[in-house]
């Protein structure tokens, strides 16, 4: 398999000159003749009724040249179909804090926010829903007419796999428990910004900073009742994403709106703040597991039970209910399953996708459940989980088909190069190990309207020989762009300097349907090398310079309702070693080592994957130290960089990352994810390393100093 | 947040800023570094939009063995550390972090208006949850039952500095004067200082002893950088051990400071007592209530144990 001469080998991404010496357009750098300025007005409330709007005094200042209200936009979008939710700008109510609820279009932008100042509306205050439990329960003012029975939920999952009494029978322990996990934001540097421009023929142009330019078309030609073709987006540098990007956002509709009323181009971009009401951020959870093993060491059961909530609109949010249930049980043979999940709705802002989606919260509590469990039966935690891995070319019990399959490795490269069975049991007071693992799917095998093919890339050899690749693939910084190129030159055997790739712009691109489920590098990498393929072909038969190239999903899965969610063409898999110290003094813990483990099929580019697996520690022990939202009666807190308290560069530990290469037959060169599955393992492991230095098992999420240090002196007796 | 619209002076004496202050009638801003006032402009926290730059005043870049200019930005009091006592430069490195450190100045830091997490948050966020007595409102939303406001000081130098026995000079118009640094600050969160409107702090005198006695400071924070303190511990102990200074910070509204003096030399084996002692002369100053990221009794446990473990390290 090493055969090939650009694929496998280390590169720069392309673009990565721009970016480091700032030649790189980012959407705010974008100018045109005529730009205009939008800034939108945001309600102070989490649920209240639109009485009246007054723009008046806003209209009459002078550079304001438009102001839009919500009832001019009603058509609802979201990015599935099945919830359709949210609008430009509030109708007639707003369900959280930092809602839109007016635009203006002004000269500046300073004139633009002036303007907002000077907007009355008034409202008529609802009840307010934050907590899960009440909203599982008939409500008074259910926040949209739509859920069941007049309570909050959204979405309910019921499954069940296998037979749970029977799991009950064999059962010689089990571990279960409740946790809690804050909400987090995606943390990605750059704020979401958009600019439209829509001509007087009839033709839309939005450049923006998103993850899915085909969706955000999708839904613009929607609310705009509007011809696809008419509608262009263009994806500039994007500076990360994270899952942030990955919706059409009521920004992007709303700056196209109001270029059409002005008939100039009209730029938005976001305040941090903006960014933390409208990010989409990892849905806050409340879960309770219970995972049986037997007498020999097997898992018995799962028994699973969600409540994730998912602020005030859908998103993502059906396939994230489905997510936190079916992406749960692997790596692992699980055959007898019971997943219970239900997403509520909640004045908050909405949750969405987030790096890992759907199951980081869920993972983190099997693999702690597991490490207690190897305690209990006084046996180590890595052989216990070695004892119950799937197999390769296997199916799990919900269906999903497993082909390549390096978790072995994963687990017993971590192991070596951590010197766990040396060390752990070994250390000083205070100092631990912990380990997990985990997989995740290598991009979703269905696609989120039935009617988009998943990949389509058209390469061609231009006059001067060298060659362009067409893709609607968004670069969001993983390298996407950088993988088509590697593909293509290893297949036309030229040098990757030959390549062009011309991407995320729906006037020029084939169809790709976006960086989210970390499905680019195996359908859109499989899509471009079909297409060098074809080109090379009629290159050497001389029957043209063009190669087109698509990829299609094979048919996998069950008959279950639901049984499309979590089903990917094939799926990474990864391990981690976490070593900390706790310091029982302060509760303070810190992280000297984390080894990480990732078979990714075939690392196209080993330096891009191994920052995506760096990219992924870093997220990861964001989330388990230090990252929430705090909120109070809807409000967040904490909006800025300075108080919302990502790892800084000072506290992330060695991280040595460790690529496994599992050879993935329908992966481009044997190429799978490599982009959110890392994240995985690296919470649990911090927290079963924190148990292995201290004693103290963590249960809610983020573990700061304060509540670390509460739980060492509860366990010492000591009253707080 | 949005940018504002502004008035930027420029005078290069500290006579012609009091000055334009005075044509301005008070309603003026001076700059410095402008990390904190620039970003509080931002939030709508500041009433005028009038600012007097001191960036153009040399005097205050000056710095001495035993004084520094309170224009000295924290990077350069880092890089000329070597002839100032070492806490400060190892102090001045826990502050923010390089980039922010380039413009922020020690005066700033010294002056450093109470932060609050109710006060330093955004106008959307203080219209929708109310803003408190130190923005727009009337009350303290930390404690809403007192008129009083709970902003804590939270600047990391002052304590070091007053624990170092540093006195600050201070320009009006009546010339300049020199007070203790214990007598610069208000203990009001509202207000932070005692100098009057107009006055400029020139610069900062350090004690004769200041570079003989053995000082330290720790900071409690949830990350290693950036973060301000949500406690803030120093001790210098003379040469001749036979005073101890201990200061805290970011536990009230002002920096506090506490002396123990002994007959004989305070000896390695005496810390636990002296620890003792000089906590209770400093723990009726705290009056830390639930506005930074940690809780009030977490801060004030943590100030504990960072006293035991200075005074030990003094000693050693």
């Amino acid at each position: 398999m090493s055969e090939e001469q650009v694929v496998g080998k280390s590169m720069p991404q392309l673009g990565s000159v721009e970016k480091a010496t700032g030649q790189a357009i980012y959407t705010d750098d974008l100018t045109f003749d005529n730009l205009h300025h939008a800034a939108i007005l945001r309600s102070p409330f989490a649920h209240a009724r639109i009485i009246s709007i007054d723009t008046s005094a806003a209209m009459a200042l002078p550079g304001v040249k438009a102001v839009l209200t919500g009832g001019e936009y009603t058509e609802r979008f979201g990015v599935l179909p099945i919830s359709y939710d949210e609008t430009a700008l509030a109708v007639d109510r707003v369900r959280h804090v930092g809602e839109g609820v007016c635009a203006v279009a002004a000269t500046s932008r300073d004139i633009a926010r002036q303007a907002l100042d000077l907007i009355h509306v008034e409202y008529e205050r609802l009840p307010e829903y934050f907590d899960l439990e009440e909203g599982c329960h008939a409500v008074a003012h259910p926040i949209h007419d739509h859920s069941r029975n007049g309570t909050n939920i959204h979405k309910e999952v019921n499954l069940l796999f296998g037979d749970m009494e029977r799991a009950e029978s064999e059962t010689r322990y089990w571990a279960e428990g409740e946790f809690e996990f804050k909400g987090i934001t995606h943390g990605f540097l750059e704020p979401h910004s958009a600019v439209a421009h829509w001509q007087g023929d009839g033709e839309l142009t939005l450049w923006s900073s998103t993850q899915v330019p085909f969706y955000v078309r999708r839904t613009l030609a929607r609310v705009f009742n509007l011809d696809r073709e008419k509608v262009r987006v263009i994806k500039p540098y994007v500076g990360g994403g994270f899952g942030g990007k990955g919706d059409t956002f009521p920004h992007e509709v709303v700056v196209c709106a109001l270029s059409r009323k002005i008939g100039h181009p009209v730029k938005i971009t976001f305040s941090r703040e903006e960014v933390f009401i409208s990010h989409h951020g990892r849905h806050p959870s409340l879960i309770k597991m219970k995972l049986g093993v037997d007498r020999s060491g097997a898992f018995t059961g799962l028994d699973l039970d969600a409540t994730i909530d998912g602020g005030a609109f859908g998103s993502f949010g059906v396939v994230t209910t489905y997510y936190n249930g079916v992406l749960t049980q692997g790596p692992y043979k699980i055959d007898n399953f019971r997943y219970r999940g239900r997403r509520v709705y909640t004045n908050y802002p909405p949750s969405g996708a987030m790096r890992g989606h759907g199951a980081v919260n869920t993972r983190f509590v099997k693999e702690c459940l597991i490490d207690e469990l190897a305690e209990k039966m006084g046996i180590d935690p890595l052989d216990l989980r070695l004892k119950n891995l799937l197999s390769e070319n296997t199916l799990t019990a919900t269906q999903f088909r497993i082909t390549s399959n390096g978790m072995k490795e994963c687990i017993e490269r971590v192991r070596q190069r951590s010197g766990w069975d040396e060390r752990r049991g070994r250390l000083p007071h205070g100092r631990g190990l912990g380990a997990a693992a985990s997989f995740f799917i290598s991009g979703s095998a269905l696609t989120i309207n039935r009617d988009d093919p998943q990949s389509i890339v058209r390469t061609v050899m231009e006059e001067d020989g060298r060659f362009t690749v067409y893709s609607g693939a968004s670069d969001i910084g993983q390298g996407s762009d950088t993988v088509l190129a590697q593909v293509t030159a290893e297949v036309l055997a030229v040098p990757v300097d030959r390549i062009r790739v011309i991407s995320a712009d729906t006037g020029l691109c084939p169809i790709d349907i976006g960086s989210y489920s970390s499905r680019v590098t195996f359908m859109a990498g499989n899509a471009a090398r079909t297409a060098a393929l074809n080109l090379k072909q009629a290159l050497e038969s001389g029957s043209g310079i063009e190669g087109t190239g698509e990829y299609i999903s094979p048919k996998l899965g069950g008959n279950y309702k639901g049984a499309g969610a979590g089903l990917s063409p094939s799926y990474s898999f990864c391990a981690s070693v976490a070593d900390v110290e706790v310091s029982e003094s302060t509760g303070q813990v810190k992280v000297h080592k984390v080894w990480l483990a990732h078979d990714c099929g075939r690392a196209l580019n080993p330096r891009a994957v191994e920052g995506q697996i760096e990219g992924s520690v870093h997220m990861g022990l964001g989330q388990m130290l230090s990252e929430a939202l705090d909120f109070k009666d809807g409000v967040i807190g904490n909006s800025s960089l300075l108080d919302y308290k990502m790892v800084l560069s000072t506290d992330v530990p060695e991280i040595e990352a460790i690529i496994v290469e599992s050879d993935d037959p329908e992966g481009p060169f044997g190429a799978k994810e490599c982009g959110e599955g890392a994240l995985h393992p690296v919470l649990p492991a911090v927290a079963n390393a924190i148990y292995n230095a201290c004693g103290v098992r963590v249960k809610k999420l983020p573990v700061s100093a304060e509540s670390l240090w509460l739980a060492l002196r509860n366990k010492a007796g000591v009253k707080c | 947040m949005g940018s504002r619209q502004f008035r930027l002076m420029t005078p290069r004496t500290l006579a012609e800023a009091i000055s334009n202050y005075d044509e301005l009638n008070g309603d003026a801003h001076y700059l410095a570094g402008g990390t904190d006032l620039l970003v509080n402009m931002r939030e709508q926290l500041t009433g005028s939009d009038n600012l007097i730059s001191l960036a153009l005043i040399d005097e205050l870049k000056e710095m001495s063995r035993f004084t520094i200019g309170a224009g000295v930005t924290l990077a350069d009091l880092i890089r000329g550390a070597q002839q100032l006592p070492e806490v400060i430069g190892r102090t001045a490195r826990l502050i923010a972090g390089p980039a922010i450190r380039e413009s922020a100045t020690v005066g700033g830091n010294i002056l450093l208006t109470g932060r609050c997490l109710h006060y330093n948050c955004s106008a959307l966020n203080r219209l929708s949850a109310g803003a408190c007595m130190k923005a727009e409102g009337d009350l303290c939303i930390a404690v809403p039952q007192k008129s009083k406001c709970y902003a804590p000081f939270s600047g990391d130098l002052a304590p070091v500095l007053l624990a170092l026995g540093a006195k600050v000079r201070v320009f009006g118009k009546e010339g300049e004067r020199e007070i203790g640094l214990d007598r610069l600050y208000s203990g009001n969160g509202l207000t932070t200082s005692t100098i009057a409107p107009g006055e400029i702090l020139t610069k900062v005198t350090l004690p004769g002893d200041a570079l003989e006695v053995r000082a330290a400071y720790q900071k409690l924070r949830p990350r290693s950088a950036m973060d301000f303190p949500d406690a803030g511990v120093a001790v210098a102990v003379t040469k001749d051990r036979r005073r101890v200074r201990a200061a805290l910070g970011a536990l009230s509204s002002a920096p506090s400071v506490f002396i123990a003096e002994s007959p004989s030399p305070v000896v390695k084996e005496d810390w636990k007592s002296l620890s003792d002692y000089i906590w209770s002369g400093l723990a009726p100053s705290i009056a830390a209530v639930r506005n930074t990221t940690y809780s009030p009794s977490y801060r004030r446990e943590m100030a504990r144990l960072f006293l035991d473990n200075l005074i030990v390290e003094a000693l050693s």
